[in-house]
C-alpha cells in the first residue's frame, strides 16, 4: 500500500509541473503498453486523449463562462439554488481518470476481477468494461477527497467494486432475457439503478398491483425531441437565462443576452460528445485487448456473464420510451426538488442508459419504470448534492480547474459541477457515507456495509434462482439457458 | 453503381461503442478496398439520418431509418462473439448497395 501511495505522491508532483493534460495520457500509454497494446495504438490512443483533455477544457470553459452569472442571479432573485453544472458521465471520467486513485485503480481492479472470476467467487468477468471502471472508482475518489486518505480511497473502490459484481450477478439473466443477448451483464452505474427496481417490484407484486402496457413507438415519436442534446441545449439555457434574469425582461440588452446563451449552451451540448469521444479514444485500445484477451479461456464454466457497455442496451425501443418521458419529468422535478443542487445538464440526453437498470426488472413495463424511476432519480439527486463539492475538490486537484480561468472564476464564486448519471447511484453513496464518516462512526459504518454485502452475497450464492427472479428473468429463461437444472 | 458507400454507425451516446465499431469497419472495407466515408450518430438519430446507404448499430433496436437505409446490428464487431459471420454479412450488404 506505501508503495502505491509513493507512485502516487511522486505522479502528483510531476503532474503539478507538466498538468494533468500531459501526464494522464504518458501513463495511461504506460499501462496500454504494460497489458501489450502495441506502440502505435497506445501512442495513438494517448495523443487523442491528450487533444480530448485540452478541448474537454477549453468547452468547460465556454459553458461556465457562459451560465455562472444565470446561475447566480437565478438563486438570488427566484430562490432556485443550483450551483453544480451538470457536465456529464464524460466529466467524471475525465476527473477519475486524472487523479491518482483513478489510473492506479485501472490496474487494482483489473487484478482483483481476474482474481474473482479465477476462483469463482463471481460469474461477471468485469474488466470487459475496464473504461467504465471510473463510474464506481468516482465514490472512491470522493471518499479520497473528504477524508484525505488515499489507502480509505482504495478500500472504497475495492468495496464497490464487489457491490457492483454482485448486482451484476444478480441482474445477469433478466437483462439477458429482456434485452435479448446471451452472455452479456452491466456493471456500469445503470445497475445501480436495479436493487431499487427489484424492491419496487416485490411491493407491487404484494399488492397485487397491475399496470396497463403502454405503446413504445408512439411515445417515441411525440417525446423524441426530448432526446436531442441541441433542443435539451436550448430548452435548458432559456429556462436557466430568463429565471436569472426576471428583473430585467423588459429591456432588450437583457433578451439578447437570454438568447446568445442559450445559444451557446445549445452549441456546447452539440459539440461535447465529440470532444469527450476523443478523450475516450485514450482508453479505447486498451479496453479492446482486454476484451480480446477475454475469449479464450472460460470454457470450464457452466455459464458466465461478460460486462458491457450500457451502449448496447440504449436502443430497446420500451426504454427508449421511458427515457425520453422521464427526461421532463426528472428535469422539472429536480428544479423544484427540496435538498437538489443539481442543474442538468450534460447527462439528459444520457437518461435511457440509466432506465437500462430498472426496466429489465419491471420486464419492460413503461409506466412502473417511469414512475419508480421519478422516484429513484430525484432521491438520487438530493444525495448526489451532498457529494458535488468534494467532487469539485477532485477536479480542481485534477488540474481541470486551472487550466480556464473562467472555470476558476466559477467555482470561487460557489459555483461547482456535478455529473448527473455517475452521481445517480445511491447504493454507492452509503457505501461513501460509510467510509468517510467520523471516527467509531466509521468503524460500525464499514462493518454494517461489509456485514449487508456479506448477507447478501451469501444468500445469492445459496438460492441464485430466487434473486435472479426477483430480478425480473422467468423460470422458462432460466431452464433454457442452463442457469437452473 | 455507386463509387461510395456512405455508412452512419451509431450507439446510445454516439461515442464509446460507436468508435470501437466504427475502427473496425474502417478496417474490414480498407481491405477489401472499398471506398467509404462513415459518421457517427446516436440512435435516437436513426429514424430521421438522411443521406446514407447503410446503418449500423451497436445495440439492438426497432427503429427503421424513414429514408430507407438498412439498419445492421453490428454488435459482433464490439464483442468480438460472432465477428466473422457479420463481416460477411456487411461486405454482402456492401456489395449489394454498390452494384445498385
Amino acid at each position: 500500500m506505501q508503495i502505491l501511495i509513493d507512485i502516487g505522491n511522486a505522479v502528483n508532483n510531476v503532474m503539478g509541473i507538466f498538468g494533468s493534460t500531459i501526464i494522464v495520457p504518458i501513463i495511461i500509454f504506460i499501462i496500454s503498453m504494460c497489458m501489450r497494446v502495441g506502440v502505435k495504438k497506445s501512442f495513438q490512443g494517448a495523443i487523442y486523449m491528450a487533444v480530448g483533455l485540452t478541448l474537454f477544457n477549453a468547452v468547460l470553459g465556454i459553458l461556465m463562462n457562459a451560465i455562472t452569472p444565470y446561475v447566480t442571479a437565478m438563486a438570488d432573485t427566484v430562490g432556485i439554488s443550483l450551483p453544480y453544472i451538470d457536465i456529464g458521465w464524460q466529466g467524471a471520467s475525465v476527473v477519475v481518470y486524472s487523479n491518482t486513485l483513478g489510473y492506479i485503480y485501472l490496474v487494482l481492479g483489473l487484478g482483483l476481477n481476474l482474481l474473482l472470476f479465477g476462483l469463482k467467487l463471481v460469474d461477471t468477468f468485469q474488466p470487459t468494461d475496464i473504461w467504465n471502471y471510473y463510474q464506481f472508482v468516482f465514490w472512491a475518489v470522493i471518499v479520497q477527497f473528504t477524508t484525505g486518505s488515499f489507502a480509505l480511497g482504495v478500500a472504497a473502490a475495492v468495496m464497490c467494486n464487489l457491490v457492483v459484481l454482485l448486482i451484476a450477478d444478480i441482474i445477469a439473466p433478466s437483462l439477458q432475457e429482456f434485452n435479448g443477448y446471451d452472455n452479456l451483464t452491466l456493471t456500469s452505474v445503470p445497475s445501480g439503478g436495479a436493487p431499487f427496481a427489484m424492491i419496487v417490484r416485490w411491493i407491487v407484486m404484494k399488492l397485487k398491483i397491475k399496470t396497463k402496457p403502454v405503446s413504445a413507438e408512439s411515445l417515441q415519436n411525440r417525446f423524441g425531441f426530448w432526446g436531442e442534446p441541441l433542443i435539451i441545449g436550448l430548452i435548458v439555457g432559456i429556462l436557466i437565462t430568463i429565471l436569472g434574469s426576471l428583473t430585467g425582461l423588459t429591456e432588450a440588452s437583457t433578451w439578447s443576452g437570454i438568447l446568445t446563451t442559450a445559444i451557446t449552451i445549445a452549441g456546447v451540448m452539440v459539440i461535447y460528445p465529440s470532444v469527450s469521444g476523443l478523450f475516450v479514444k485514450g482508453l479505447i485500445p486498451l479496453s479492446q485487448s482486454m476484451q480480446a484477451r477475454a475469449q479464450t479461456g472460460k470454457s470450464n464454466r457452466k455459464y458466465f456473464h461478460v460486462a458491457m457497455d450500457p451502449a448496447v442496451f440504449f436502443g430497446n425501443g420500451d426504454n427508449m420510451a421511458a427515457a425520453l418521458i422521464l427526461i421532463p419529468i426528472v428535469f422539472f422535478t429536480s428544479l423544484i426538488m427540496p435538498g437538489n443542487k443539481i442543474l442538468m445538464l450534460a447527462d439528459i440526453p444520457a437518461m435511457a442508459f440509466m432506465t437500462a437498470g430498472l426496466i429489465c426488472v419491471f420486464r419492460g413495463d413503461i409506466l412502473m419504470t417511469i414512475i419508480s424511476g421519478t422516484i429513484w432519480f430525484n432521491i438520487a439527486n438530493v444525495l448526489n448534492s451532498d457529494v458535488c463539492a468534494a467532487f469539485t475538490k477532485a477536479a480542481e486537484s485534477a488540474g481541470v480547474a486551472s487550466q480556464m480561468d473562467s472555470v476558476a472564476n466559477a467555482f470561487s464564486q460557489g459555483l461547482g459541477i456535478a455529473a448527473w448519471t455517475v452521481g445517480t447511484n445511491p447504493v454507492l453513496y452509503l457505501v461513501y457515507k460509510a467510509f468517510s464518516a467520523e471516527g467509531a462512526m466509521r468503524i460500525i459504518g464499514v462493518i454494517l456495509v461489509v456485514a449487508v454485502f456479506l448477507l447478501i452475497y451469501l444468500s445469492f450464492r445459496k438460492n441464485k434462482k430466487k434473486w435472479w427472479m426477483a430480478a425480473g428473468a422467468s423460470e422458462e429463461y432460466l431452464a433454457e439457458r442452463g442457469y437452473i437444472e | 453503381m455507386k463509387a461510395k458507400i456512405n455508412m452512419a454507425v451509431a450507439c446510445g451516446g454516439g461515442i464509446f461503442t460507436t468508435t470501437v465499431v466504427t475502427d473496425k469497419i474502417k478496417e474490414i472495407l480498407k481491405k477489401e478496398k472499398i471506398p467509404f466515408s462513415i459518421s457517427p450518430h446516436k440512435i435516437t438519430e436513426v429514424p430521421n439520418l438522411e443521406g446514407y446507404d447503410l446503418i449500423v448499430v451497436t445495440g439492438k433496436t426497432n427503429a427503421q431509418n424513414k429514408a430507407g437505409a438498412p439498419v445492421m446490428l453490428g454488435l459482433p464487431l464490439f464483442t468480438g462473439v460472432g465477428a466473422d459471420k457479420f463481416t460477411e454479412e456487411l461486405l454482402a450488404e456492401v456489395k449489394r448497395i454498390m452494384a445498385e
